[in-house]
């Protein structure tokens, strides 16, 4: 009894590995492409939030910005709807703590704009986006 | 000695159980290979702003459920409660993308009654100017130039001013866009309709039919004058289907074709080994990929033959019941990253990948490195216990004598649990 009982904990913690072994190799690719769904959704609401800027002053915002400063532009101009979800922390844009790998530029007129997300802790880009050729990540 | 896993009354005593356990394993199978390509025709059509019953409700007030419809059309079945057709929707994006207004692309709904004349269009989302976009929106004449209109009317638009479409004053780009996104939309899926898809056969597919055949050959014919050729049919596999063609049968390969199609007109000799592979033992209960063409299956013969026998050690009871668990386990982890679209190369989780030399991942030759290594004292160790692609064609596979609802029955069944959660629930869930 003793005997079959010690295998059946040693079996267990056998499956316990092999699944914790599934856990390692799934885990990580859920937990990018949960960050890549926010990124997403940042940056249609950002799009969003520069075409109303650009209406109303008829240009870009003209200098670069890290995604946070150019959120509180936005937001203090009520150009975002709502105050969109730092992808990279899953709470509000607000802390100026919390990762930030977004990215905004203009050209010498701000005409056009350019926004880029970076690789957490990297300068390669992941995705980029822009007024002119690239409007879209669908 | 543990207890297999088992249903009572079910052990084959009666031929009728046995063949009801085929036609089971069989189901299992391709009920989860249907869910997966369900599950991606709906990514497929709905893309990541799926269409609600509520968007088209406004045109088709009886609108119960939308169907996917997988067809060159890519579109929505609307149903009313009755589960009767009573319309078609679908959206532009994502064939539309390239065709902006001022500033972006437009994600435009277009419905049709069931007569498939255009009862209404919606701009779902937007990435052009907003106020451009809101004053098409808001403006009727535009948005009502669709109705009445056919599908194949539409579809062969290509001048708007000659269609009686013309812009919205002070939205001109957006509204053009806005048109020539439907347009171009449903061109597309016109075009696609009148694609054929022709049979071409290369020398690779006769040299692949070649390898199933020998193999069927040496699987069934056991008269010793011919089977003494086999060790040179090992080496050939090693060599030509695997280091040359790398023709392997593998998950990536699999979980591709599941998702998207069959290509059956563009390797025929591909498809025909992948379905022999599992139809043949299905039939017959002999595994001729897995014990006779399977390249790195040979290998592993041949490798477990360089230590002496004295060295080689059984595997205690305990660690194969463990050991089982693994390629049960990759499969619910192939499951998971289909479902969720993740980005994790299935090459990597098996060794078939690194017959391709050049092109091999680290994984994949790790995988395969070690999977040998392991052969040299636990012979056949990789096919055993951590061949996914294995496990699958043995679970269809006959078996010979008495049979009953095994252990490995239940983990099928575990797996098209999986599938079945998958598709169910939504992305949300999982990806937030």
């Amino acid at each position: 009894m003793k005997a079959t009982l010690s295998r059946w904990i040693l079996r267990l913690a056998g499956l316990l590995i092999v699944l914790a072994i599934g856990a390692a190799l799934l885990v990580p690719p859920v937990l990018e492409k949960r960050t890549e769904r926010r990124v997403r959704t940042l940056l249609l609401a950002v799009q969003e939030g520069l075409q109303r800027y650009h209406v109303k002053e008829e240009l870009y915002p003209k200098r670069m910005m890290t995604g946070r400063e150019l959120i509180q532009l936005l937001s203090d101009g009520e150009h975002l709807e709502t105050l969109p979800t730092n992808p990279w922390s899953g709470r509000p844009y607000a802390d100026a703590d919390e990762d930030d790998w977004l990215r905004y530029r203009t050209d010498s007129l701000a005409e056009t704009y350019e926004l880029t997300v970076l690789f957490p802790g990297t300068e390669e880009v992941e995705f980029r986006l822009d007024s002119t050729k690239n409007q879209s990540l669908e | 000695m543990i207890e297999p896993l088992g249903i009572g009354g079910s052990r084959g005593k009666v031929p009728p159980i046995k063949a009801l356990l085929q036609l089971y394993r069989l189901g299992v199978l391709l009920a989860i290979a249907w869910l997966v390509r369900a599950h991606h025709d709906r990514l497929r059509v709905q893309g990541d702003w799926p269409v609600t019953v509520a968007e088209v409700k406004v045109f088709l007030k009886e609108a119960h459920r939308l169907r996917i419809d997988p067809g060159p059309r890519a579109g929505l079945e609307v149903l009313d409660a009755a589960g009767q057709k009573i319309g078609y929707a679908l959206r532009t994006m994502p064939e539309s993308r390239e065709i902006t207004g001022y500033s972006g692309p437009s994600d435009v709904l277009v419905v049709f009654d069931a007569q498939e004349k255009g009862v209404g269009i919606a701009i779902r989302h937007s990435y052009d100017t907003p106020s451009h976009v809101e004053d098409v929106r808001m403006d009727f004449l535009f948005m009502e130039k669709w109705n009445g209109r056919s599908w194949e009317e539409i579809a062969k638009i290509t001048d708007l001013g000659d269609a009686g479409i013309y812009g919205v004053s002070g939205a001109t780009r957006t509204s053009e866009a806005v048109a020539k996104s439907i347009t171009h939309r449903l061109a597309v899926a016109e075009g696609r309709a009148g694609v054929e898809r022709k049979l071409t056969l290369s020398w690779r597919d006769a040299a692949l039919a070649g390898f199933l055949g020998l193999g069927c050959l040496f699987a069934f014919w056991k008269a010793k004058s011919f089977q003494r050729w086999r060790w040179i049919y090992s080496i050939a596999t090693i060599a030509g289907l695997g280091l040359w063609m790398g023709d392997l049968i593998a998950q990536s390969l699999l979980v591709g074709w599941t998702e998207s199609r069959v290509p059956w007109e563009a390797t025929p000799g591909l498809v025909l080994l992948v379905g022999a592979a599992f139809l043949v033992p299905w039939f017959t209960g002999q595994p001729v990929y897995c014990q006779f063409i399977c390249p790195h299956g040979n290998l592993q013969r041949w490798t477990m033959k360089a230590l002496p026998a004295r060295w080689k050690r059984p595997l205690p009871d305990d660690g194969k019941w463990i050991a089982r668990w693994v390629p049960v386990m990759l499969l619910a982890v192939v499951l998971g990253v289909s479902f969720l679209q993740l980005d994790l190369d299935l090459a990597g989780i098996e060794p078939f990948d690194a017959y391709l030399l050049k092109g091999a991942g680290l994984a994949t030759i790790v995988v395969a490195l070690s999977g040998l290594a392991i052969s040299l004292w636990y012979p056949m160790a990789y096919c055993k216990f951590g061949c996914p692609t294995g496990w699958l064609l043995e679970f269809v596979r006959k078996r010979i004598g008495k049979d009953r609802f095994s252990e490995r029955d239940w983990m099928g069944l575990g797996l098209l649990a999986i599938a079945i959660g998958c598709y169910l629930a939504p992305l949300e869930w999982f990806l937030g």
